[in-house]
Order: structure tokens, then C-alpha cells, then sequence
């Protein structure tokens, strides 16, 4: 009974009642490229996505074929090829990485329009490995502390890739159902959204898994980007919601999304057992 | 000649008094203490007067007032000590009734008597009116002349003052839930009456205002005002069980929730920092607990709220919206006593009494969360802290006839801390109130009363950045006030208020301590001075008609050290400019014109229509639309916000129904806002040095309809309110420009409040509430961007939540078999929310089910998850059960 109380208390004080709803969303018949890239000091094909928009929550992507797709700065220009492999996925036909003190353009052609963005790229940074803790209840792990969400300089998005699909006891199962990727970040400002955000889904993963942190380093626009992206996704729908608008973007001409330039440092690890 | 004269005045008052409701009838053996040593006579009637319970009715040339009078009788009898103080001093005296007439030898109190009769001489009749069993001022009572319903109210400190014709008059003096008291008073000089009222019983009423035909109430019922007794706000139901004073509010028509577990409310479509909630007169900046579960001030602690909805008399200023005036309870002049709660959620316990029985007292109330052990039974890891206090305390002092002194202290702290699954290892919020106060009650004569108030007061938020709480981030808004308020009773027809306050504001924007004792930043605080000043008059004009008009003047000045920043069209910094210390960089000043008339027309109907402009210098900055209230920054006007201002206009027409056992009202309203706040899409607020930057400043107006059938009196009480009322907002850079529906636009309000108390030990009470769903903005598409789905919308708020319904009902059982017991207690159960309504305050499309059943926000960004869209909301039902003493 006593526990029954405090779940109560609990759910009124910190996580308020979530039921599904239905609702319909009241389309406006609108229209927009989208554009998801990013574009690495590592030495790679680089590709961006190009994509619509879509009507209902869990449509799947529409991919937008058919597009010029141009990255220059002050020196070189790489014409990017569409994906034959997947649609909407624009490569570089070479592999390239972007450097410093130079000023990237993104220009894409589509149905006799220009879209375009520009970005530039600060220096990466080395940092401590992130920390895993055992779970209360079984032999998993989670991850426990990646980086700081608030820093004045700096701001940073780590990209985390979690593998077991080679831990024994794994083999045998679908390797996708055994890789996962999460996405925390570093940010220099502070949002009421930000605290007491909703509940995030717990990854977990037995002793044995590979993990490749990657830490993407971002200019201040492209961290301005972040904290609205994160305002209308993560962060939405906590305690203290902020009021709804849309995400900003570097794109031109009414397209949305964003184009960024990142220097990244990468470790990986082992989880290794340990107590709680 | 002088025995003719006595004789006409016992006839007299003998067949008024076959009439009366209530006669104090005397007793000279009763036992009383008077000390002096060289006072003048005048002062020892008075206290003879007040200690005796009895009223002397003289000349002043017929005895020497100034006459220097020693005495020492200690507990003797009243007959002892008239001897003592009059007969050794050859005055002669004689009892008639519940007056001791007194008279020199030789004068002729007749002929003097009938030459003020036919001069039509003016008496003053001025003192307080007290509750009999603690002697707190009554606030907002009436004092009548029962024939010519020649009359006044009592102000904020109980004082009245009433004017009439030398004669006999019978004075009726009643408040709602006081026993009617009617006094026969022969006015032959100006006198000084302070009657104590004692409760009545189970039922509320206010017998002679019920019985009143011909007149309204003295037209003295302001427009767009509602006023709480203790008594009310005892009876309405609370969320948890503890009564909760903000929350009371929602059920006044034109006042409107923001939802489930709020303190936030909307006033007239006012945004929710357009309220000014005093305290004894101090502002309070949050008055939530538990993010606005519970309100911060102690039920128990309350002895009056007033609620005005606009047309605000003179004397209030600095919101656009409201004013909430809460008068916190003197402490017990006459006995200790003890009260308390204990519940689930919350506990009480106040203390009170006298410190010189009479003569000073004394407040002492604290209450305490009484969950927060629970997180830590079940989260052993003390993963979760969660709790709150508060505390009041107050003094009273009557130093003498003509001055009072009044020291209040509050002190709020909240904290909640919750360590989370995510890159944010720990978070906290603490937030606290805290203010102090001094107010000196000074009668200058029978018609001028002074109030006089120094106070300060200071709130802060505080969000923790690491679990030590060492770093964290922090806003604070304080201020420091002198001020003095002038009420003149000219006469009956015309009540003059004056008065001007002197503020001295402080602000913290939002700055990051780091462990080092450093700041993250620099962003630039605020310092400010105010200056107000005011005068208004209410006069009747005639019989039908009463006017209450006024101006208000206040003064604005920003003053350095800062940094201010400029801004373009586009709100980018163009230029900066570091203030010295005391240097004025930006003023304001606002002229207030405020004016309402009641107009009778017919017995028991009448129209009352008002305008009043108010300015608001104070902005609360917030771009979340939580319920909850939230981290909130206050900024001052200054060089890129222009004060916010709102015309009023108000029409409205009241009447009584069924025997006057039923008010009705009714009152439309249209107010335009300039300067209205909204924001930067995605304004960044917490800890933005450019923070001016993200304001949008446009323009507002609402309109509305405001409904209301009250029953006062009788063991059914409540009230039917509904409203209708809309608000709209045009600001460039919001919306494309186009005009839009404000987040608090709801159109309709439905409030029933029902009360009941048996003849028995049971009492019951329930309110239900409908209102239109919140307006919120929801996505016309979505795209997909590395792993996220992003909304995409359109129009500004376009949509709306469901409609919002809520039931809560409360049972009160008294314990104590006998009514007037002298320990009482009770058991009250109180369920909020009965039905279980979902009532949400949120939608959002973003979330993924777990293999639980929870709604969570997914982490796998490298696989597609099913979203669901999920409304948020606080509660369903809310069950709860207190134990309230009081002895």
C-alpha cells in the first residue's frame, strides 16, 4: 500500500499521466526539401540525405531523387552522385574531409530552384571515455555519464555506436537487433524544456559490447540548430514544455533541415564486467 | 430642566431599542483594571468605554476633557470607578441604558443638545470592528445608519468612519458570518465605537443586508471585485485536502486555470505575471509550492482575500490584470490558541495569542511537505528529493487609541531534485520567497487614517547544475518599499484616498555560479527605482448614483551599473553601452486615469460602468507553457521594453433575485494591451545576456462576459459563475504578422460552487468546473533528420486541447460533539477530481511505447520506432483525508 502512495505522489510530482492520443494533424498540403548532412574532417565518402517532408507521424521517409548536389569552399568543388544503392543519399565520388579555415557551400538544383547553405568547421577536442553502469535488476549495462549538457564553450554532439552483436550468446541473432546508436550533446545554453525533460528510453547491453564514441564538435549556429531540434524532439513534452515552433535552419529558399561541418574525435571501448 | 431632558432621551431610546437586534446591556458591578497617572479625563473615557463595554454620551463643554485624572483600580467595579474618576470630580452621571450620560451642575446639556439638533450639526462616528472571540479587524464590514442606510465600510485595517446628524441613530454594523450588531447611539459629539462581532454559528449571513429592501448595498459593491472570507475559503475544496488559497480563485468567474496542479491563473486573458498577489501589501513573485500544486501561503494563516478582476481602486498599481489582496490573521488579542493539519501531503500548526492581553499579539504559522520521506523509503539511492516549507509569522501591537503596528514576516522554500537516466546527470530546482514588513496604523482624527508601510521582499529560482548544488544557475527579483496611503472620510458622500510608495527593484536576469564562486557569464543585472503617487474619491452624487474616480501617477527609472545592449530590426545587437553606477539610462512615467459609476435604478437593480488604464514596468520573461510554474526571469522596461499598458472598459449590471437571497451578475469587459509580450520563436531564456533580444512586443485586446448567481446566506451557499472571453495578439515577427489566438484564449468557463452545512456535524461542498481546452500549435507535417522526426507548423496556435472538466468534492466532520467546544476538530476528506477526468495540458508527437507499456522518448537513433502522439496531464483523482484541529 505504502508503495502504491508514493507511486502516486510520484507520477502526479514528476511525470504527470502520458496517454496515447489520437490526433489528427491538419496538413497544410506543403511541401519541403529537407536536407540531413554533415560533412567530416575524416577521410571518407561524405554524403548528405535529401528527403520531403512527410504528412503522418510514422510515414517513411520520402527520399528526393533527381537533385544537383554541389559542396565548394574557397578551393575545391565535389560534385555529389545519388546513392544508386539509396535513394536520396547524395555521396562524394571520392573520399574527402573537410578542413579548417575554410568555408563550406552546399548548393543544390531541384525542379529549377537553388537551395543552399553554408557552414564552416571548429577544432575537435579529445575527450574522457564515457562511463557504464550495471543495471540494478539484471546483468545489462547502461550508459551513465557521457559529457556535461551545459558548456559555456565547446558545445559538442556525441554520437555513441553500441555493438554486441558478436558477444557470445549474441551471435546468433539479427546484428541490427545488436547495434544501436544514441545521441547526447553539449550545448551553451540552458532551456526550461531541458530540465526535467521526458524519459528517454534505456539502451542496455551485456558485458563484451563494442562501443565507438564519436565526438562531433559544432559551431555555434550549428549548436543554435541543435538546441531547437532538441526543444521540438527530446525535450518536448516534460514537465515544462516550451511553446512550439518551428526548427531553425541554415538552408535557403525555404528549404529545411541542416548543413553542417564537424571535426570529429573518436574512441572506442570494451564493457568490461564490473559490480554495480 | 436637566431631569426633563433625561427623561425625553430614556424615552427615546427606550422605544428604539423595542427594534434592535442586539442591545448591550450593562452591568456596573462588572470588575475592570484602570491605571493613570495625570490623563486627561477625555482618555480615560475611552478606555472606560472600551474596557466597561459601555458608551458615554456628554458635551464637550459640559465636562473638562483635558482635566488630568490619576487613578489606580485595579479589578474593581465599574460603579467604583465612575465614582472615582466623575463624582470627585464633581461631574454628575447618570446610567441610561448602555450610556452614561454626564453633565457639570449648572450646564444645560438640553439647550445645547437641541441648538446642535436644529443646526443640523455633524457628529463623527469613527473605531474598528473586531471579532469578539480574537480580536482581529473585520475587513470590508458594514457600518449603517438603519434609517437613512447613511453608511461606510470598514477598510483594510478594520477602521471605519461614519459622519451623521446630531440626534439618536441606530447603527447597524454586520459582516457575512457575523451576528448583525445594532446599536443605539445618541450623537451629541463625535464618538468612537468599536463593537466586537462575534461569529455566527453554522450558517452565513448578514441579517440586515439580506432584509434590505429599498437601498443596493450602499452601491458600495465595486465592479469586477470578489472578495474571500476565511469563512469561504474554509469551505471550498482543495487538491489536497489542505485549502489552498490561489486555486480558490478559479472559481470566480473571469478568473481562469491554467489547469490540474496550477497556480497560474488568468485574469480577463491576462497572462499569468499580470497578477499582483500581495501579502499584508508585499508583492509575491511565485506564490507556488510544488511547482503550483499547493499555493504558498497557509490557509490558516488568511483572514481576507479581495480580488479585483480591474477597474482597480487608485491605490493598486504595477499589473495589467489583477490584484490578488491577501490580509494575513493579527493573532488572537484575547486568548493562546493552537490549530493545525495533518494530512498526506502537507501538515499545519499555527500558534497564537496575546503578548499584552488587549494590547499586542502575535501570529506564528508553519507548514511542511510531509512526502518528501516517501521518494526516499522507496528510492533508496536517493535518486529523488522533494519537499517544501513555509512560514509565517506576525506582530501586533496597539500602542494606543490612534496607532497600531504590524510586523509581518514569510519565508517559502522549495526544492526538488531528480538524478535522470540521460547526459543530464542531476538536476534540481529550488525556488523561495521571503518578506518582511512593518505597517503603522495611525488615526489622525475622527476622519483621517494613515497607513504607513515599509517592506521588502525577494524571490528567487534556482535550477542546481551539479549535485552538491555548488554550480547552479540563478534569477532573483527584490525590492525594498517605502510607502504611505491617506484615507479621508470627508463625509458620508465622499471618501478620499491618497497616497504614494517609493521601490527600490533589483533584478538577476539569470547568471551561472560555478563551484568557484565565479560566474558562467555576464549577464547584466537590473537596478531600479519607482515612484507612485495617487488620489481618488468615492462620492456619492444624490441617492442612485456613486462615483469612484482617481489618478494614478507612477514613475519609472532603469539606473546602472550594466550593461545595456541595443538592438536593430532584425535583433541584432548593434550597439552596447556600460551604465555607471546610479546613472539613470532609461525612464517612464504613466498616467492612470481610473473611473467607475453605479448607477441605481431601480430598488434592488442597478448598472455600473468603468474604465481604467493600468502599466506594467515588471516583466516576467517565459516562453513555457507548463502549467507548472517554471524557471522565470524578471526584467524591468527599459531601453528595448516599453512598459506593457492595458485600457479597460467594463460594463455591468447587478441585481438580487428570490427575496435577495440571490445576487446576480452580470459584466461585460473590452481591454486592449500595447506593448504585449510574446517571444522569438524558440526564445532562449534562461541564460541569454541578449535576453531583451528574444521579447516580440505587440499589441492585445480581450473582450468578455462575465455571469454570476451567488447565494450568500444560509446553510446552502455557492455560487453559478460562467464567462465567456476570448483574447487575440498581433506581433510582428510572430505568425507572419497575422493576428492570433493568445495561449490563455479559452473561450468558455462553466463554475458551479455548492456548500452545505447540516444542522448536524456534517458539512459538504463541491465545485465543477468546464472549461474550453488551452490553444496550442500542432504540426501540419513532419521530416525525418538524423534519427529524429521533426514537426513542422503552421498557424500559431491553431489548435486546441480537449475541453477541460473537473469535479472535486469535500466532506467535513466535526469531532467535537459540541459546537462551541473549545478545542474543535475535524475530519476532511477531499477528492479531487472525482470522475477521474483526463484533463491534458499537453501534446506532443514524439514518443515511442516500451516493451512496459511506458511512453518513452526513444534513444536508438539508428533505427525507425513507432511514434505515438501522447497527451500530458497531471492527475486524475486525488483522494485525500485531514485532520484539523483548533483550540
Amino acid at each position: 500500500m505504502k508503495r502504491y502512495w508514493i507511486h502516486i505522489i510520484l507520477i502526479i510530482l514528476l511525470s504527470a499521466c502520458v496517454k496515447e492520443a489520437d490526433w489528427d494533424v491538419p496538413e497544410d498540403g506543403l511541401k519541403y526539401i529537407v536536407v540531413d548532412g554533415i560533412l567530416t574532417n575524416e577521410y571518407k565518402v561524405q554524403y548528405i540525405y535529401l528527403h520531403n517532408n512527410k504528412v503522418n507521424l510514422n510515414d517513411v521517409t520520402l527520399p528526393l531523387s533527381g537533385a544537383e548536389v554541389i559542396i565548394s569552399n574557397e578551393d575545391e568543388i565535389y560534385t555529389l552522385i545519388e546513392d544508386p544503392e539509396e535513394a536520396g543519399r547524395y555521396i562524394t565520388d571520392t573520399i574527402v574531409g573537410a578542413r579548417f579555415s575554410k568555408n563550406y557551400s552546399l548548393l543544390i538544383y531541384y525542379h529549377d530552384r537553388f537551395y543552399s547553405a553554408q557552414a564552416y568547421m571548429i577544432p575537435g577536442e579529445t575527450f574522457p571515455e564515457l562511463t557504464y553502469k550495471k543495471n540494478d535488476d539484471n546483468d545489462l549495462y547502461h550508459i551513465d555519464y557521457v559529457a556535461s549538457s551545459f558548456e559555456a564553450e565547446d558545445p559538442a554532439m556525441w554520437e555513441i555506436q553500441i555493438d554486441w552483436s558478436s558477444v557470445p550468446g549474441y551471435e546468433d541473432r539479427d546484428p541490427e537487433t545488436c547495434r544501436k546508436k544514441l545521441l547526447f550533446y553539449t550545448l551553451p545554453t540552458l532551456d526550461v524544456s531541458q530540465v526535467f525533460s521526458p524519459v528517454v528510453e534505456q539502451v542496455n547491453f551485456p558485458a563484451g559490447t563494442k562501443i565507438l564514441e564519436r565526438r562531433y564538435a559544432l559551431t555555434s549556429e550549428h549548436a543554435a540548430f541543435v538546441r531547437t531540434l532538441l526543444l521540438e524532439t527530446s525535450w518536448q513534452g516534460g514537465v515544462f514544455p516550451s511553446d512550439p515552433a518551428n526548427v531553425t535552419t541554415n538552408l535557403s529558399e525555404g528549404a529545411i533541415g541542416f548543413f553542417g561541418v564537424c571535426a570529429v574525435n573518436s574512441l572506442s571501448l570494451t564493457v568490461t564486467p564490473k559490480k554495480n | 430642566m436637566c431631569h426633563t431632558y433625561v427623561k425625553s432621551i430614556v424615552l427615546s431610546i427606550t422605544v428604539l431599542l423595542l427594534s434592535t437586534v442586539f442591545i448591550y446591556s450593562q452591568d456596573l458591578s462588572r470588575k475592570i483594571t484602570i491605571v493613570a497617572d495625570n490623563i486627561p479625563l477625555e482618555e480615560i473615557i475611552r478606555e472606560i468605554e472600551e474596557k466597561g463595554d459601555l458608551h458615554f454620551s456628554y458635551s464637550p463643554q459640559s465636562i473638562p476633557a483635558s482635566l488630568p485624572i490619576s487613578i489606580n483600580a485595579q479589578d474593581k467595579s465599574i460603579k467604583y470607578i465612575l465614582k472615582k474618576v466623575f463624582r470627585k470630580n464633581g461631574i454628575k452621571y447618570d446610567l441610561v441604558e448602555n450610556h452614561i450620560v454626564l453633565r457639570k451642575p449648572g450646564f444645560d446639556p438640553e439647550q445645547d443638545y437641541q441648538a446642535d439638533l436644529a443646526s443640523g450639526k455633524l457628529f463623527t462616528i469613527s473605531g474598528y470592528l473586531k471579532d469578539r472571540a480574537s480580536g482581529e479587524v473585520l475587513i470590508g464590514a458594514h457600518v449603517y445608519e438603519k434609517e437613512s442606510y447613511e453608511g461606510t465600510a470598514t477598510n483594510a485595517y478594520g477602521f471605519y468612519s461614519l459622519t451623521l446628524p446630531a440626534g439618536v441613530h441606530q447603527i447597524v454594523f454586520s459582516f457575512i458570518g457575523y451576528e448583525a450588531v445594532e446599536m443605539t447611539v445618541l450623537l451629541d459629539r463625535d464618538k468612537k465605537l468599536s463593537p466586537e462581532m462575534k461569529e455566527s454559528l453554522m450558517t452565513m449571513k448578514e441579517v440586515e443586508i439580506i432584509g434590505r429592501t429599498d437601498k443596493p448595498l450602499f452601491l458600495n459593491e465595486q465592479i469586477s471585485e470578489f472578495r474571500f472570507s476565511s469563512k469561504t475559503l474554509a469551505k471550498l475544496p482543495g487538491i489536497t485536502g489542505d485549502k489552498d488559497i490561489i486555486k480558490s480563485l478559479q472559481v470566480v468567474p473571469g478568473i481562469e486555470s491554467f489547469g490540474d496542479g496550477s497556480s497560474l491563473f488568468f485574469v480577463r486573458g491576462g497572462s499569468s505575471d499580470q497578477n499582483l498577489i500581495l501579502i499584508d501589501e508585499v508583492p509575491l513573485y511565485n506564490a507556488s509550492h510544488l511547482f503550483g500544486f499547493l499555493s504558498v501561503i497557509s490557509p490558516d494563516a488568511i483572514s481576507d482575500m479581495e480580488v479585483y478582476k480591474g477597474d482597480f481602486p487608485v491605490k493598486y498599481g504595477g499589473r495589467l490584470s489583477s490584484v490578488v489582496d491577501i490580509k494575513t490573521k493579527d493573532g488572537n488579542m484575547k486568548r493562546f490558541g493552537f490549530g493545525g493539519n495533518i494530512g498526506p501531503y502537507t501538515s499545519t500548526l499555527s500558534v497564537e495569542g496575546p503578548i499584552i492581553r488587549e494590547k499586542s499579539s502575535f501570529y506564528l504559522g508553519g507548514r511542511i511537505s510531509t512526502l518528501q520521506w516517501l521518494p526516499q523509503l522507496y528510492y533508496k539511492d536517493q535518486e529523488i528529493k522533494v519537499g517544501f516549507f513555509d512560514l509565517n509569522a506576525k506582530l501586533n501591537f496597539k500602542l494606543n487609541d490612534k496607532n497600531r503596528l504590524f510586523g509581518t514576516f514569510y519565508i517559502g522554500n522549495d526544492l526538488l531534485e531528480r538524478k535522470t537516466y540521460s547526459s543530464i546527470q542531476t538536476y534540481g530546482i529550488g525556488w523561495n520567497n521571503v518578506l518582511g514588513t512593518l505597517r503603522w496604523n495611525h488615526v489622525f482624527n475622527k476622519k483621517l487614517f494613515s497607513n504607513t508601510t515599509f517592506y521588502v521582499t525577494r524571490y528567487q529560482y534556482l535550477l542546481y547544475l551539479s549535485e552538491d548544488r555548488k554550480e547552479y544557475w540563478k534569477s532573483s527579483i527584490s525590492n525594498i518599499t517605502l510607502k504611505t496611503d491617506f484615507t479621508w472620510f470627508l463625509n458620508p458622500n465622499n471618501t478620499f484616498t491618497a497616497g504614494m510608495n517609493i521601490s527600490s527593484h533589483a533584478l538577476d536576469a539569470g547568471n551561472i555560479n560555478l563551484n568557484d564562486n565565479s560566474e558562467a557569464g555576464e549577464i547584466p543585472n537590473y537596478n531600479c527605482m519607482e515612484y507612485s503617487f495617487y488620489a481618488g474619491n468615492r462620492q456619492n452624487v444624490g441617492s442612485k448614483i456613486t462615483l469612484r474616480y482617481g489618478i494614478r501617477l507612477p514613475l519609472w527609472q532603469d539606473l546602472g551599473p550594466t550593461t545595456v545592449y541595443y538592438f536593430d530590426g532584425n535583433y541584432d545587437v548593434i550597439d552596447t553601452f556600460d551604465v555607471e553606477k546610479n546613472a539613470v539610462y532609461s525612464s517612464y512615467i504613466s498616467l492612470e486615469p481610473r473611473i467607475n459609476i453605479t448607477y441605481q435604478l431601480a430598488p434592488n437593480h442597478s448598472i455600473k460602468a468603468g474604465y481604467s488604464r493600468t502599466t506594467q514596468f515588471l516583466n516576467e520573461l517565459n516562453n513555457s507553457i507548463s502549467p507548472f510554474t517554471s524557471l522565470a526571469v524578471w526584467v524591468p522596461s527599459g531601453p528595448n521594453i516599453k512598459p506593457r499598458k492595458a485600457d479597460q472598459y467594463s460594463l455591468g449590471y447587478f441585481t438580487s433575485l428570490i427575496n435577495k437571497k440571490i445576487k446576480f451578475s452580470a459584466e461585460t469587459y473590452y481591454k486592449h494591451y500595447y506593448n504585449y509580450i510574446d517571444y522569438a520563436p524558440h526564445a532562449n531564456m534562461l541564460y541569454n545576456p541578449l535576453i531583451e533580444g528574444e521579447i516580440r512586443p505587440g499589441e492585445a485586446w480581450s473582450y468578455g462576459l462575465e455571469m454570476m448567481f451567488h447565494k450568500p446566506f444560509g446553510r446552502l451557499t455557492g455560487w453559478i459563475g460562467y464567462t465567456y472571453s476570448r483574447i487575440f495578439a498581433k506581433t510582428p515577427g510572430v505568425n507572419n504578422g497575422s493576428p492570433y489566438r493568445a495561449f490563455q484564449d479559452r473561450p468558455h468557463n462553466l463554475t458551479i460552487f455548492i456548500a452545505y452545512d447540516t444542522k448536524k456535524r456534517w458539512s459538504f461542498s463541491a465545485n465543477w468546473i468546464l472549461l474550453s481546452g488551452a490553444a496550442i500549435t500542432t504540426p501540419v507535417s513532419f521530416y525525418d533528420y538524423n534519427g529524429y522526426v521533426v514537426p513542422i507548423y503552421g498557424e500559431k496556435n491553431n489548435d486546441r486541447l480537449p475541453v477541460y472538466h473537473r469535479l472535486d468534492i469535500s466532506v467535513n466532520f466535526r469531532l467535537n460533539k459540541d459546537e462551541v467546544a473549545r478545542y474543535k476538530h475535524n475530519l476532511i476528506l477531499n477528492l479531487y477530481n472525482v470522475y477521474g477526468r483526463n484533463n491534458p495540458y499537453f501534446l506532443s508527437f514524439n514518443r515511442i511505447s516500451d516493451p512496459e507499456g511506458d511512453y518513452v522518448i526513444p534513444a536508438d537513433h539508428l533505427h525507425t520506432q513507432e511514434l505515438v502522439p501522447t497527451t500530458l496531464s497531471v492527475s486524475e483523482i486525488i483522494p485525500s483525508i485531514n485532520y484539523q484541529f483548533k483550540f
